[in-house]
């Protein structure tokens, strides 16, 4: 199912990232901006298809883990340590949490997993809001970073695009190896998984494990550059809802769908919609209404099905995704 | 006595919060939808008698009935037009779904409403009824007890219709309830006009009491999952113990460890009831 790569995937990958670490000698410093925006939602969306996606699990705890890694990054640096090592704190905590949360969670199916992890989000949001470790409402401020504009874009510009590659990468392993066999296995038929000898319960933490530590790893990124948090702007759950979306609409359980997601989604936003600045948030709703009726299953899924059936053939394949679920 | 007073309030929090949760609980049970327009309709809901007071000056008890129908039509055409289309695809998708319907809602809603609190001011809003130092808001209780006639309603609809047997055919067996000649997109159609006519109403009691605006659906929402949650799905007595058990929790969690903490001691409750009984309370097997 997940055939290794070819040279030449690799070769084009390798020349997408490529083109990423250049963009930034030749470019406008908000297009860095927009394109770390991008990275971002990349890595939200590639970290929930470990658990949502590979798994089937309908998680919307990337915002809690998102906010966890920016509160410990803020908190950290505000106590004088090195930027890099609070990320790899905050990881390192996310993943503890995770695992700690995972084992009583993952015994839920269905909307009552999707329900507890809405929950754990929400209740993370409320605690910030009222601990004063994190400044409570107030928020909390973070230690300005010395440099001008043209430096500070492109630091935090690189250090997204280090974790989306790292995030790319475990993903791209996880699913050529038995892990994520297993796990596609429990998505399928969890029963029946467990029968074949796959350890449920531990692949099921490891998906929620790997889907927590990069968002709570972004985050901090996130953190350092806004230089100032608020538990409401980082406890999102819209951000959760991102990251579902642009994996469905690139493909779920896929590895390039979340990337192909969010980049689309995201350039497609930056152009289509400055004109209609107000109604940002219901456009991105009739986007998501349309693919979730006429691409259930995905950008990637509809390229592989018009690449067997050619393009002619697409008017029939979105009239026959419509009438796939329907009662 | 201040315990016999947040005792009170605490009952007659629950039973809006029942009458907030039963709907969505009907829906979920149903057709396994996560239904994220359900807070959306109680806004709608509120919205509506909070204009009819405003710009005609119709009563807002009189109006609960206009916002159930009213809703009731929005649900059905919803249900028909867009969630039938998906509704056996995974079950995210259906979420997916009404969480974009939801967007659009809500940014039309902010668009004509804007986004100012708005809340019903009867003239009768501050009667209240007061003995041996206890205060009963006369309105808290006419919320409470249409509350609870509401979900009366429902429960007698469901056990003693024809339409209220064929949900529950389908909910139990959908391919059996198809093969008995219910016309399963029509009865999903109603269950979900049925949800959202129920929201609409309480939504209108809602807007009564308590202060509404575009964005306060994602509020209701949170509710509406914690109390079906701990209450159970599957029955209508559920959403009732999960309505009265949240609204204790939360009065009495102000009361120990300040308002501020109030919502996070639901989240808490949830979660709790999550690890230990996962079917709720309440619940039944066999209708997760």
């Amino acid at each position: 199912m997940f055939k290794p790569w070819s040279k030449i995937q690799w070769f084009l990958m390798g020349m997408g990232v490529f083109a990423l670490i250049l963009m930034p000698s030749f470019s406008e410093n908000d297009v860095i901006r927009k394109w770390m925006d991008i990275l971002m939602i990349a890595i939200l969306a590639t970290s929930w298809n470990f658990i949502g996606g590979l798994t089937g699990y309908p998680s919307f705890a990337p915002a809690a883990f998102f906010g966890l890694g920016a509160y410990i990054t803020a908190i950290l640096m505000n106590a004088g340590f090195n930027f890099f090592l609070t990320l790899a704190i905050g990881s390192a905590f996310g993943g503890v949490i995770a695992l700690l949360l995972g084992i009583p969670i993952l015994r839920l199916r269905g909307h009552y997993f999707a329900i507890a992890t809405f929950g754990v989000a929400e209740f993370f949001r409320e605690m910030a809001d009222n601990l004063r470790i994190t400044g409570g409402g107030d928020g909390i401020n973070l230690p300005q970073i010395i440099g001008g504009p043209d430096y500070f874009t492109r630091f935090f510009y690189f250090s997204m695009l280090g974790v989306a590659v790292l995030a790319f990468l475990v993903q791209y392993f996880v699913t050529r190896h038995r892990l994520g066999y297993g796990l596609v296995a429990i998505r399928e038929n969890e029963d029946a998984a467990a029968m074949t000898g796959i350890d449920t319960t531990k692949y099921k933490i490891i998906a929620f494990v790997l889907s927590s530590v990069f968002p709570a790893m972004a985050g901090g990124v996130y953190a350092y550059r806004a230089a100032f948090l608020e538990p409401i702007d980082v406890f999102d759950i819209l951000f959760s809802i991102k990251a579902i979306v642009m994996t469905m609409l690139g493909g779920v359980g896929t590895v390039m769908g979340p990337l192909v997601g969010s980049f689309l989604m995201e350039y497609l936003a930056d152009y289509l919609w400055s004109a209609f600045t107000e109604f940002h948030s219901m456009l991105l709703g009739i986007i998501i209404v349309l693919s979730v009726l006429f691409l259930p299953r995905g950008l990637m899924h509809l390229f592989q099905e018009l690449r067997l059936k050619g393009w002619r053939s697409l008017g029939a394949i979105l009239r026959n995704n419509i009438q796939r679920f329907r009662v | 006595m201040i315990y016999i007073q947040i005792l009170i309030n605490s009952i007659l929090l629950g039973g809006i919060y029942a009458c907030i949760a039963v709907g969505f609980s009907l829906v979920w049970g149903v057709m396994n939808i996560l239904n994220i327009l359900h807070g959306t309709f109680l806004m709608l809901g509120g919205y509506i008698t909070f204009w009819l007071f405003k710009l005609y000056g119709v009563d807002p008890f009189l109006s609960l009935p206009i916002s159930a129908i009213v809703m009731f039509a929005a649900g059905y055409a919803i249900q028909r037009g867009l969630i039938n289309k998906i509704v056996r695809a995974p079950m995210f998708m259906s979420l997916i779904l009404t969480f974009g319907l939801q967007m659009i809602v809500v940014r039309l809603a902010i668009y004509f409403f804007t986004g100012d609190f708005r809340t019903v001011q009867p003239s009768y809003a501050s009667f209240s009824i007061s003995f041996y130092g206890l205060i009963i808001p006369f309105i808290r209780v006419a919320i409470f007890s249409l509350g609870v006639i509401l979900t009366g309603l429902l429960f007698w609809f469901m056990a003693k219709t024809r339409t209220g047997r064929a949900i529950r055919a389908t909910r139990m067996d959908l391919d059996s309830a198809q093969l008995m000649g219910v016309n399963i997109g029509n009865i999903y159609a109603i269950t979900y006009g049925l949800g959202a006519a129920v929201a609409a109403t309480a939504g209108s009691l809602v807007s009564v009491g308590f202060a509404i605006s575009p964005v306060s659906d994602l509020e209701f929402l949170s509710k509406a999952f914690i109390i079906c949650t701990i209450g159970g799905l599957g029955n209508i007595s559920g959403a009732l113990a999960g309505g009265l058990i949240l609204g204790l929790v939360e009065n009495f969690g102000a009361l120990y460890l300040g308002p501020g903490l109030q919502n996070a001691v639901g989240y808490v409750v949830l979660i709790l009831v999550l690890f230990i009984r996962p079917t709720g309370l309440l619940g039944r097997k066999g209708f997760e």
